[in-house]
Formats: C-alpha cells, sequence, structure tokens
C-alpha cells in the first residue's frame, strides 16, 4: 500500500507581536519547525504502516529549500521516502495554486491508494488543502478522521467527527484523509532513525518537473484569491482601573462584554 | 512572475521590513535590501514600509465575463432535524451585503426528509431555495454533496457563496471552490461587498496579530467561509414567501465512494482550552462553598470555570481546571478573573485572552497589567450583583422570542 | 513615601507567605519595591524598628528559604528589569535587577543577541536571578559549563546597615583566611575548614548565602556563545540493571568530539516518570508528548553541544553504539535537534520537580503538617548504582516511597520522598537525616543546590562542625549584625 502525507515548514513558535508604539509587526525570531498537525499526519501514516504488510510511505512538501528540514524530521519519524516541490515560481500561492501544485506533484510520483493531511496549519490556518487537493486528483475526502479502524484491499474504514457526531464509514480508495489533532499523539523520533535520516536522499521537483508548461497556473498568477492588504485590528482597548460604587462597575463589565458580542 | 520588488532609491536600510517579515525572507546584504526565496509575497513588508521602496506587481487577467455571475447563494445546515444558527447568520449578512444592488440572496439546502425543515426558510427574504431532498443524502458524504453544489452552481451562477465555518463547512467549501477553479477564503470575520460589487474578504492572520483583506478578482463564484456566532442573524418575516424550489440531481451522480455505516452521539468534553469564555477563580474566594457564584457566572454567559493554582492546591478545584505554567494555556474571546492578584505563573497561561475583566481587591494586583478592564473591588459584592443583572437580561431576552 | 511602599500584613497577601516547600509563615508587613532606592529606603526603614526582613522571588524555592517567620516580606518581583547588555574585553554581560525571572531574560536575550546565552540555566525558569543567585542553582548543564557562580560577574546588594554595595569579581579576595571588605573592616574565612578554594574571591561569598549576608538587587551575568547545534536524546531501559551498566559505561568515557561536547546527563527514575504522566494531561506544554511505556523503568536524557553537526552525529552514534548494548530495542529512544525542539524533551525533564510539588500538594491536603522532604546530596565514593540502590533499599526497608531525579555527574541525585501520611513523614525525615550524616562522612555534598533555607537548617548545622559553624557565624555578624536580613535561613 503506497501513502502520501503532505507536510508544510511553518514559522516558529513564538507569534508575531505588534509593538504598538511604532506600530510595525515583529516576528519573536526566525525559527521555523514542522507544523504540529502534520505531525498527526505522520504518525496516522505510521500506524497504518505498522498494523499492515508492506506499506511505503512517501512524505511531500512545497515550500523553499529550507523546507527539505521537514522531509528530514518525517524520515526521523519512519517516513520511507521524501519529495521537496521548490521553485521560486511557486510563491504566492493561495489554497487553489498549493493544491494544485503537490498534487502534481503526488500524481507524477506513485499511484498513491491514501494521502493524508493535518487539518490546517499554524500559520495559514485555512484548513483548506486537503479538500482541495482530494479535487485536483479526483479522488473523495474526509474531513474530520479521528481513527483508522481497518484497511481492507480495496476499501478503507474510518471513524470520523462532524460536530458532536462520531461516524464510522467505509471509503474505496484511493482517498484523501484530513486528520484531526487529537487523532493520534505523534511519536518522537528515534536516535537510530534520526541518525538514518541525514543519509537518505530527497527527490526535488521544480516547475519543470511538473510536465506542465503553463506557469500562468502557479504562484501568485494562479492564485485566485489575492491579498489586497494588510492591516492592524483594533485590539481590546485597555481602560482605567474602575472601583468604587459596585453598581456602576457591573454595568461596565456588561457593557464590555456587550461589545464584545459575548451577551 | 511575480516578485517584491525594491525600490534602491527609496529605501533607506531603516530595516522595519526585516523586522516584520513572518518568514524573515529579508535581508541586508552589501548595503542594499534583498529578498530570498523564502518569501512568500504575502505582503506584511509592504505596510510597513514608510518610505514607499516595496511594491509587489501582480497581473490581472480579464478572462472571466464576470457580468455572467450575480447574486448570493448561501448554504443550509442542518442536524437532527433543526437549521443551524449559523445559516440564519449568512443569510443575514448576505441581505446586508446585497443592499443597494440588483443582488439576491438564494439557500441550498441538502438532505433527506427535509421538506417540512425546509419550510423554515421561507420565513426568511431569500429570493429562492433549492431543495435537493434524497435518502442518497441522509448522512453528509463529501464527494455526492460537491456534485449537488456544482449542479446548483451552474444553474445559477451566483456571484459569491457562503458557507459556514463548521465540519461539514470546512470539508464541502474548500471542494467546491476548487472544482470551480476558484478562490476560498475561510473564517471570514467580516465580509464587504465594494464598488466593483467584489467580496472583500476580511480574517486575521499570523496568529491574529494583523488583518489580511482578500479578493478574488478573476475568478467566480466568490466563496468564503464564516464561522458560527460572527455575523448577525437575519431578522425572520411575519408571513412566509413562496420561495421553495424542489430539485432533483442526476442518477449518476448519486453514486458516492463513501458509505456511512453507522452513527454515534459523542461525549464531547470540552476543556478550558476549548471555552470561549472562561471565568476564573482565585485565592479571593474565601470558603469552597462561595464559588457557586462562578459557576452560575459561567452558566450564565455559556462559558467555563477555571482556576489559579491557589484554589487547586487547597482542593477546591481540580487540577485541568488549572491555568498557569504547571496548567494549562489559554486563549479565549474574554476571560473575567475573579479574586486573581496574578502571579506570573497565572498570567503566562493566558495573556494572549482577546478580552481581560480582572476583578480584585487589592489595586495594586499584577493582573492590572495585562487587564483590559481592570476593577478594584469585593467580588463577594460584585460578583452576585452581576449575576443578578445577566438573569435580568436574559429575561429580557427571553421574553422577546 | 516609606508609608505606601510599606503595607501592612492582611489576608489579602496570604500567598506570599509560602513558597514551594508549603510550608506557612508569618510576616507583620509587606513591599513591592520597584526600584533599588525604593529598597534601600524600606532596609533602612525595616533597621530603625528592629524588624527582620525575608526577602522573596519568585517563590519557588523548595526549602522555605522565601516563607518569613516573622517581620517584613520584602517582595523583589517588580524589581525585573534589563538593564543593559554590553561587550568588554573580557567578554560579553548583560546587567538585569534581581526580580527579572529567568525565562524574561531568556526572551530578553533571543530579542537583542540570539547568539549568546546564559549557561546556568537552570530548570525552574520563573525563578528569579536573585534567587538562583542566593541559592547558586545549578541547570542541566553544569556538567559541561560548569557551576553557576562562574557565570556571576558583579552584584549590586543592600547590606544588613542599609548601604548599597558592589562587589566585582576579581577585587576583593580572601587571602591567608583574611578579606578586606569595603566598609574597612575584615572578614574572616576558614577556607581550609570551610573546605573552599584558597583564594575565594568575595562574591563567591556572597553568591549561595541565601540572603543572609546580603539583599541582591543588581546582578551583572557572563554569557557566551550559544552552540549553533543541540541534540537532546532520551533513552529509556527496561531493566535497572541495564541503567546502571549504561551509566557506568557512558560516564567511564569521553564522547568528545572536536568541539562537540556532551553538555548533561539526566536520570528520571520509574515513580518519577510515573508522576510525570499524571501531570501530563493537565499541563498544555506537555500534552503533546507520547505516553511512557509503563515496562520503562527508568530514562537517561543526555545533551549534545556544538557548533557543527557532524562532530554532535559522531557523538551521537558512539552513544547509540553503547547504548545498544543495554537497550531491548533500539527504537526505545527520543531523539530532536534544535533549541525549538529539545523544549519538548526539557519540557519532559523539568516535570520531575513539578510533578513532586504536586504530589506535595495532595498529600498536604491530608494533613497539613507535611512539607516538602527532598534532598540534593552530591554523594562521593560511591558508584551511580551504589547509591540509587542504597536510596531505594533503605527507603524500603523504612516503607516510604521515592522518587529520584537529577544530575548523574557527581551522584548529584534529588530525592523525593513521598509520604503518605504524618508517620510516614516523620520516618523519613530521621531517613533524610541518615543519608545526609552517610554523605559527611564520604566527604560530599549534603546540600548541593536546593539550598538550606529553613527546612533544612537543622540538618545543616548537623553536618557542620561547630568550628565550621562559628566561622559562618562570624561570616553572618559581619555582614549583618543586627540579624535582620533572612533570619532562620542557614544558621539561625
Amino acid at each position: 500500500m503506497k501513502i502520501a502525507i503532505c507536510i508544510k515548514q511553518v514559522p516558529g513558535s513564538n507569534e508575531l507581536t505588534m509593538d504598538q508604539e511604532k506600530g510595525i509587526l515583529q516576528r519573536e525570531d526566525g525559527r521555523v519547525k514542522m507544523n504540529p498537525y502534520d505531525l498527526v499526519a505522520i504518525e496516522t501514516a505510521l500506524q497504518i504502516k505498522e498494523k499492515y504488510k508492506e506499506v511505503v510511505i512517501t512524505s511531500f512538501s512545497m515550500g523553499p529549500k529550507r523546507a527539505r528540514e521537514v522531509i528530514l524530521s518525517s524520515y526521523a519519524m519512519g517516513v520511507d521516502q521524501g519529495v521537496l516541490i521548490t521553485d521560486p515560481k511557486f510563491i504566492g500561492s493561495d489554497v487553489y495554486a498549493t493544491a494544485l501544485t503537490l498534487s502534481k506533484g503526488i500524481s507524477l510520483n506513485e499511484e498513491f491508494d491514501i494521502v493524508i493531511c493535518g487539518r490546517q496549519t499554524t500559520d495559514g490556518d485555512t484548513g483548506q488543502v486537503g479538500p482541495a487537493i482530494a479535487e485536483h486528483l479526483g479522488i473523495p475526502h474526509i474531513y474530520g478522521v479521528i481513527a483508522i479502524d481497518k484497511i481492507e484491499e480495496k476499501h478503507i474504514f474510518l471513524s470520523q467527527q462532524i460536530e458532536n457526531k462520531k461516524i464510522s464509514l467505509r471509503v474505496k480508495m484511493p482517498c484523501v484523509l484530513v486528520i484531526s489533532k487529537e487523532a493520534y499523539i505523534p511519536r518522537l523520533p528515534s536516535l537510530k532513525l534520526k541518525l538514518e535520516a541525514k543519509k537518505k536522499k530527497i527527490k526535488i521537483m521544480s516547475f519543470e518537473d511538473l510536465n506542465d508548461s503553463d506557469i500562468r497556473k502557479f504562484g501568485l498568477e494562479g492564485s485566485p484569491t489575492q491579498v489586497e492588504k494588510i492591516y492592524f485590528p483594533n485590539k481590546s482597548k485597555k481602560e482605567t482601573l474602575l472601583s468604587g460604587n459596585a453598581n456602576v462597575i457591573v454595568d461596565a463589565i456588561i457593557e464590555r462584554l456587550k461589545g464584545e458580542k459575548l451577551i | 512572475m511575480s516578485e517584491l520588488q525594491i525600490n534602491d532609491e527609496k529605501c533607506v536600510l531603516c530595516r522595519a521590513c526585516i523586522s516584520a517579515c513572518p518568514f524573515g525572507a529579508l535581508e541586508v546584504v552589501d548595503k542594499k535590501l534583498v529578498v530570498e526565496d523564502n518569501c512568500s509575497l504575502c505582503g506584511v513588508c509592504l505596510n510597513t514600509c514608510q518610505f514607499n521602496a516595496l511594491c509587489i506587481e501582480k497581473q490581472e487577467n480579464g478572462l472571466l465575463d464576470k457580468n455572467k455571475w450575480s447574486d448570493i447563494l448561501v448554504f443550509v445546515e442542518h442536524n437532527e432535524g433543526k437549521i443551524q444558527p449559523v445559516t440564519y447568520e449568512l443569510i443575514g449578512k448576505a441581505l446586508k451585503l446585497i443592499e443597494g444592488t440588483s443582488y439576491k440572496v438564494y439557500c441550498l439546502i441538502v438532505g433527506y426528509k427535509i421538506t417540512e425543515l425546509a419550510k423554515e426558510l421561507s420565513y426568511y427574504n431569500v429570493e429562492k431555495n433549492f431543495i435537493y431532498d434524497h435518502k442518497a443524502f441522509k448522512n453528509y458524504r463529501e464527494d455526492i454533496f460537491c456534485n449537488v453544489f456544482q449542479d446548483c452552481i451552474n444553474v445559477l451562477m451566483p456571484a459569491i457563496v457562503l458557507i459556514g465555518g463548521t465540519d461539514v463547512g470546512k470539508s464541502i467549501a474548500p471542494a467546491v471552490a476548487t472544482s470551480f477553479h476558484s478562490g476560498l477564503t475561510a473564517d471570514c470575520t467580516e465580509l464587504i461587498l465594494n464598488e466593483k460589487l467584489e467580496l472583500v474578504q476580511i480574517r486575521p492572520a499570523f496568529g491574529g496579530n494583523v488583518m489580511a483583506q482578500i479578493v478574488t478578482p478573476n475568478h467566480r463564484p466568490q466563496f468564503a467561509t464564516v464561522r458560527p456566532s460572527i455575523m448577525e442573524e437575519a431578522n425572520r418575516i411575519k408571513s412566509p414567501r413562496n420561495n421553495i424550489v424542489n430539485c432533483k440531481l442526476d442518477e449518476k451522480k448519486l453514486v458516492s465512494q463513501i458509505e456511512v455505516l453507522k452513527e454515534k452521539q459523542m461525549e464531547t468534553k470540552e476543556g478550558i482550552q476549548d471555552a470561549k469564555i472562561l471565568i476564573v477563580a482565585g485565592q479571593g474566594f474565601k470558603r469552597k462553598e462561595d464559588l457557586w457564584m462562578v459557576e452560575e457566572l459561567a452558566m450564565l454567559l455559556n462559558g467555563q470555570v477555571a482556576s489559579s493554582r491557589a484554589l487547586v492546591e487547597k482542593g477546591w478545584m481540580p487540577y485541568e481546571r488549572q491555568i498557569g505554567l504547571s496548567g494549562k494555556t489559554v486563549k479565549p474571546e474574554a476571560i473575567i478573573t475573579c479574586g486573581v492578584s496574578g502571579s506570573v505563573q497565572f498570567m503566562t497561561g493566558m495573556k494572549t485572552s482577546k478580552t481581560i475583566i480582572a476583578i480584585n481587591i487589592d489595586s495594586d494586583s499584577p493582573i492590572f497589567s495585562i487587564a483590559h478592564q481592570s476593577i478594584a473591588g469585593d467580588i463577594y459584592e460584585i460578583l452576585p450583583k452581576l449575576i443578578h443583572q445577566l438573569k435580568e437580561i436574559d429575561k429580557l431576552a427571553n421574553n422577546k422570542n | 513615601m516609606v508609608s505606601e511602599l510599606i503595607k501592612p500584613f492582611d489576608t489579602r497577601y496570604e500567598e506570599y507567605l509560602r513558597d514551594e516547600s508549603k510550608m506557612d509563615g508569618k510576616a507583620s508587613g509587606i513591599s513591592f519595591p520597584r526600584t533599588k532606592e525604593e529598597v534601600v529606603t524600606i532596609v533602612n526603614q525595616m533597621i530603625n524598628t528592629s524588624t527582620s526582613i525575608t526577602v522573596q522571588g519568585g517563590k519557588t524555592g523548595i526549602c522555605g528559604g522565601a516563607v518569613p517567620s516573622e517581620g517584613h516580606i520584602l517582595n523583589l518581583s517588580y524589581l525585573n528589569k534589563v538593564i543593559d547588555s554590553f561587550e568588554t574585553e573580557n567578554g560579553r554581560f548583560v546587567k538585569v535587577e534581581a526580580g527579572l525571572m529567568l525565562s524574561e531574560l531568556h526572551k530578553y536575550l533571543n530579542k537583542v543577541d540570539k547568539t549568546y546565552f546564559w549557561p546556568p540555566d537552570p530548570t525552574e525558569d520563573s525563578a528569579t536571578i536573585g534567587g538562583i543567585l542566593a541559592t547558586n542553582a545549578q541547570g542541566i548543564c553544569r556538567y559541561f559549563y560548569g557551576d553557576t557562580k562562574q557565570y556571576v560577574e558583579e552584584i549590586k546588594l543592600i547590606d544588613g546597615y542599609g548601604k548599597e554595595r558592589i562587589i566585582r569579581r576579581g577585587e576583593r579576595i580572601v587571602n591567608e583566611h583574611k578579606c578586606l571588605l569595603e566598609s574597612g573592616g575584615t572578614l574572616v574565612v576558614d577556607t581550609a575548614l570551610l573546605k573552599l578554594p584558597q583564594d575565594i574571591d568575595l562574591i563567591d561569598i556572597y553568591l549561595g548565602s541565601e540572603g543572609m549576608y546580603g539583599i541582591i538587587v543588581e546582578a551583572t551575568l557572563k554569557l557566551i556563545a550559544r552552540p549553533k547545534e543541540v541534540w537532546g536524546i532520551s533513552f529509556f531501559f527496561e531493566e535497572q540493571e541495564n541503567i546502571f551498566g549504561f551509566v557506568e559505561a557512558f560516564m567511564h568515557t569521553s564522547y568528545n568530539e572536536d568541539e562537540a561536547v556532551v553538555a548533561a546527563v539526566e536520570y528520571l527514575d520509574k515513580s518519577t516518570l510515573k508522576h510525570i504522566h499524571v501531570l501530563k494531561k493537565d499541563v498544555t506544554k506537555l500534552r503533546e508528548l507520547p505516553d511512557v511505556d509503563e515496562k520503562f523503568v527508568g530514562m537517561v536524557y543526555i545533551e549534545l553541544h556544538g557548533n557543527q553537526e557532524e562532530h554532535i552525529e559522531i557523538i551521537a552514534e558512539k552513544i547509540m553504539e553503547l547504548a545498544s548494548h543495554f537497550q531491548e530495542d533500539d527504537t526505545s529512544t527520543w531523539a530532536l535537534s534544535g533549541f525549538e525542539e529539545i523544549e519538548k524533551l526539557r519540557a519532559f525533564r523539568h516535570a520531575a520537580p513539578e510533578s513532586m510539588n504536586r504530589a506535595l500538594d495532595q498529600v498536604k491536603l491530608l494533613d497539613s503538617r507535611i512539607i516538602k522532604l527532598a534532598t540534593d546530596i552530591a554523594m562521593e565514593n560511591m558508584t551511580f548504582k551504589e547509591l540509587v540502590t542504597k536510596y531505594q533499599q533503605t527507603a524500603l526497608e523504612k516503607g516510604i516511597n521515592i522518587a529520584i531525579h537529577g544530575h548523574v555527574a557527581g551522584n548529584q541525585l534529588h530525592v523525593d520522598l513521598l509520604p503518605e501520611n504524618y508517620e510516614e513523614y516523620i520516618t523519613g525525615k530521621k531517613l533524610v537525616k541518615d543519608w545526609v550524616i552517610c554523605a559527611v562522612k564520604r566527604g560530599g555534598q549534603a546540600f548541593s543546590e536546593y539550598g538550606v533555607g529553613k527546612i533544612k537548617k537543622a540538618l545543616y548545622q548537623l553536618s557542620l562542625s561547630e568550628e565550621e559553624l562559628g566561622n559562618m557565624r562570624h561570616i553572618k555578624k559581619v555582614f549583618d549584625t543586627n540579624g535582620i536580613l533572612n533570619p532562620g535561613n542557614m544558621l539561625d
């Protein structure tokens, strides 16, 4: 069985803060890491590999050259092969273009039975790439997978959570699975695999390797959505200290809550 | 190909853009500003440059005849025989958006034995409600629901499609948008129709510290999802409109690769990290019995109760409710701390909450340094009054309905 | 205004009567100065009214050092600014106020200069710099980087007479048991008797003195270049004999490769692993870690620091080869690299003392007389195996549960005794006394880094000879005749 996983390198743990006085954004540091939601996707694939015979897992990532680090991290967890899709021509891709690029990379590699995606990323946060890849590949997707129950020759049995319902499904492969964060706790790399990871090859795919000469379908130009501008939101205002009459205080609290649409 | 362009004449090397870049893609090399290959063209740097030295070139291609697309389509979500509130919120927003235009609002509802349910939609100023009722639609199955959506869009040609940011919405929206080779902006917090009748989609980015304003200039429909409780519900009209349209889908398109075997209600145990509103009890509570006040408050505001370490140590609160360095980190929409002085360990666990209201008897409490609304007062005086007021408001709201 | 600074004690300040030892204290007043001038004002007022002062920082100590026995609480948590960072021909330094939390120092260095760090780095990062210096707290990387004291260049303190004093490293050294002080007086330090270096620097007498000799208000810390690469590896073992074998073999070999070094070697026993497991679900930063299989009886955590990953990899390969002789399964390890990633493993390591604190909270609910009972003895002349076995056997004999974690080097293991009732607590205290006596006999350090505070005072005094105590009392008298500063810590 062949499994593909989509993983992404995202900015490090610290969020952007804003220097209120100067009105500029400051990133806390330049660290990067694997999107934590993708760790669960990797773990899901590894669980399948441990349970069934002859499972080969390939991780795919689209990003700058530095993103090879996440492919290596996936090797350290136990992934077999990895593909880095990288090219300046892909810069500026929105979800549609990203999903298109990834799906081309995936379909040009193997006939995968399952493609697993994390639920969202900590930077973009939109959670759309999984379903979009499925659409590009022309296969169904299951959103909100919380467990893989069983895999048979042509079908996969899994549990999905939609709102507060747990639904058991039987899905014909190939399909895309969008994994919930709660599905599994990702394992940490073992020393052995980590040392071996460095010695493994990573396949690199650039625009030329995608067998599609129409550059306008990729990158910024291939992105239906465009960011018009970025601005700073009105943050919660800090009011001066209140004290004294309890009734006045209570009114102020209620006004505040109403203002934030919490009542 | 699009890229970030740097005007060296205008650039003064102030490095503001370097600090702001979320990807660390800007650098000064040999006294010139240079952009690295990990630039994602997000545009944050443009906003920081006071010298207009940066710009991103974008290409316009007018391949689409936008005149052929008009009106707004809202996807209706229902569960256990009830239409979900998010649907009414989307209808409400859609109706506001079309004011002053010739656009109309339409609804799409898919399910099995939903005729009764769908009648409710005739009490809203929706031009037409497209109902696809078939046993194949008893449960949400992405592939055939997508087929339905495509069928409806192909007939209606809506300029805009609005879907709720629910589990189903997050699944169906990107699939349908992609099938139309169009763009989707998820979790919008605001939607505006501009002079060009383009949908301006606004959502938080980079951890919520900036807002991104997004448009879909050259593709139709324009898709957007909005989470529940963001927009205001539409007003229900007194007499129903005759706007129900029953639709059918080609049998071939009802074949799904997904089979539902069984369904079960889940006991979702929400932790304090999932709560939208938290009421926190601290040292200021003199007796365990007095904690009823925070429980009551939490219930009235639909929130959850949490605790500072002090009360957990005393055994008055369970560990799973502890906020702080040796407990949980939370980021609710609103947090009301009652009788919490605010140790550094505590504040580390909640200081990024959107709105912080802190009530404590000591006006020098450390928590006031991070609170948006600081209140120096006695929780034994304030909380009972607050509870009473909230109950009054509740009563009024219930009477209205 | 003095009257505004000094607040009379009332119930709203109850939480300031305790630190992590869970000892309960008493106080007549409290203050939260924001500048060192305010500290001077307050101290002078206390001298005038003959009121004793107990200094507090993050209140993270486990020996009651910050617990007031009476008198005034001087809480320095608002004296928390980074004053400056600078470079001289001697290196790079950062000057901070004593109430600055270690985590805030980290944040500052990350923002201002990521290439430098302060090596001591104790795992409790909500402790304040003042507290760390006062107890001479150490971090897990002491193994390679050395004692915390080396990284303190200068301190500014308010002495027992209300005067501000600056103590700079290198300025005043003990010479033939004597040291001339700024005030003109002479300090007598019998370095041979006290087992101190012959030419000990005056600053090193202050560091670790738990506030008895002066109130630290500022400190200049020495920074060094941060290693570019760092790996953290956790080894899990199914048999205790294998842990002993691994540790024995490991500590007898040098693994340093070129400039890459072994920076830390830590041990967590089965009881500790169990307690961490209980903590996991309630603590956000631990939830992301996988569960540790119950079959494992202990864990050894090793950190490798260096500037070139190739060198670290060579070390890691060698250690992996060694571990293969002692592990049943070559995947019973966790290995991460990069400062960001190893935080996960460090959080796990730090959960050890945290989980002990929680266990104490719970038993204290059953009987409030029970307070922290833990040791940090650096035992000499015993192998790691002999020591761990000794702790386990003697505890078993007395029927008390324990949990062991700590630094493998120098046998600096922390043992937490976990009494389930007051009788066991009393028995436990006796057991600790036995261990301390054993350590003293063998020439080890009975109180290596937690400090003595109030809880261990009796034991501490028991472990010193009358002459040693006499010299220490002399030093105390020179610096604080009136006995105003932190009474009850270490000495009476």
